[in-house]
């Protein structure tokens, strides 16, 4: 015990000697941490100086373009332009060019597909119901709502999170829909 | 003094791995209790190795090592109380003083409080440290730092005492405080096993001498037999050299 004593003595004296590796135990870190939140914080800075150009072709009318469209802008994160009589082509072709990192298509009637989905899920839940709940406008009920076109060059870090934005407004309007 | 031997040595070898020949080659010595031991050789003779695994600080591939009636082997707890060592790298913290450095190694041999305090106050006025005692090693000069080294390895007044090379590289007057301690410790009892390169000095210095090389003994008796024996030579570096040859070692 008396050793163990004495050697914890004896590092202690050395460690509280040795300037260089206390800095490397103490100061380390700290100036770890300070450079990982400067590069996080001038990452973030880039991301929201310059928007992300975004070229929506918006064939639905409805609450569910209405409501992405809008969500893409409020989010201050892309430059938005709309332009609703590209073909599918023609919008390919300008992601190709490099003129916008993101297309996104939203197909017609995507609102009624949403409300009928919805009502699908609410007839499920009730089965034994007598007759049918609601009246479904067209049979369609699992046809893509929107299709979306990434330049290769975007990373894919940024395409998750605008996956994410664009599940969470569908998310929205679902419920918006729903009550 | 008695002439009990107090260490045995029996076919020692020692092969360090990747080499093709052994350090020590079937060794035998025989050390008397009260003894001053010169083991002498050149470089690369066997000297720090066998003065090593005396020190249980290395094994053995083969033979035995006998210190006071009892074997060396894996637990030599005891034996450990008995021997000093005083390697030939200087064992010191240059971060600690000279105080706690001594208190260190005073206290990893189980010595404590006031016991302990005052040897090392007697050892720092005996080897001329005692002004220096607050101030860090790495401030002491060659001389003073062998004689701190030296001071390490007697605070538990060991029986045995080892010292590879203890005077190497100091000035005359350290030199010369470390000798006249040292035959003053032995003239109290104390066994001594010395290695040097310092032929003068082994020669005024040691009552026994064993000249290894290759790992093997060459020779031994005092140095007044040696000197006897080769009737050709007038001191002991004649014979060293007559002995080992007079090409530079590795």
């Amino acid at each position: 015990m008396n050793r163990l004593l004495a050697s914890i003595k004896k590092e202690l004296l050395l460690l509280s000697r040795d300037r260089a590796g206390l800095a490397m135990l103490f100061l380390m870190p700290v100036f770890l941490v300070l450079v990982m939140t400067l590069l996080q914080d001038s990452t973030f800075k880039k991301l929201n100086e310059k928007q992300l150009p975004i070229l929506i072709v918006n064939h639905d009318a409805d609450t569910f373009g209405i409501n992405i469209v809008k969500g893409l802008n409020s989010a201050n994160f892309f430059k938005v332009s709309e332009d609703n009589n590209l073909s599918k082509k023609e919008l390919e072709k300008q992601i190709e060019k490099g003129n916008y990192l993101i297309g996104i298509i939203i197909n017609e009637n995507s609102t009624n597909l949403i409300k009928n989905s919805i009502k699908q899920k609410i007839q499920n839940q009730f089965p034994e119901e007598v007759g049918e709940l609601f009246e479904m406008d067209g049979n369609e009920t699992d046809q893509v709502k929107v299709e979306i076109f990434f330049d290769p060059v975007l990373k894919n870090s940024y395409k998750q999170s605008i996956l994410g934005a664009l599940k969470q407004f569908s998310a929205m309007v679902e419920a918006k829909l729903m009550f | 003094m008695s002439q009990e031997p107090i260490i045995k040595i029996s076919q020692l070898v020692k092969k360090y791995k990747g080499s093709s020949v052994n350090a020590v080659d079937s060794l035998d010595l025989t050390i008397n209790e009260g003894d001053i031991f010169g083991l002498l050789g050149p470089n690369g003779a066997g000297k720090t190795t066998t003065i090593s695994m005396l020190c249980s600080l290395m094994s053995p591939n083969s033979g035995s090592i006998i210190i006071n009636g009892i074997e060396l082997n894996g637990n030599n707890n005891e034996l450990k109380k008995i021997i000093g060592v005083v390697p030939q790298e200087i064992a010191l913290y240059e971060n600690l003083t000279a105080k706690e450095n001594l208190k260190f190694f005073g206290e990893m041999y189980g010595l404590s409080g006031k016991s302990l305090n005052d040897k090392i106050e007697f050892y720092l006025n005996k080897f001329s440290l005692k002004e220096k005692s607050d101030k860090l090693i790495n401030t002491f000069s060659g001389g003073m730092k062998r004689r701190l080294n030296l001071i390490a390895g007697l605070l538990h007044s060991p029986r045995i005492l080892f010292l590879d090379e203890p005077t190497v590289g100091i000035d005359v007057q350290s030199k010369n405080v470390i000798i006249e301690y040292l035959k003053e410790l032995n003239k109290e009892g104390t066994t001594i096993v010395y290695t040097s390169h310092l032929m003068e000095e082994a020669e005024n210095f040691c009552t026994n001498i064993s000249i290894i090389d290759f790992g093997k003994e060459i020779a031994k008796g005092t140095p007044k037999e040696l000197i006897k024996e080769n009737t050709d030579c007038n001191n002991l570096k004649e014979i060293f050299l007559k002995l080992t040859g007079r090409s530079v070692r590795e």
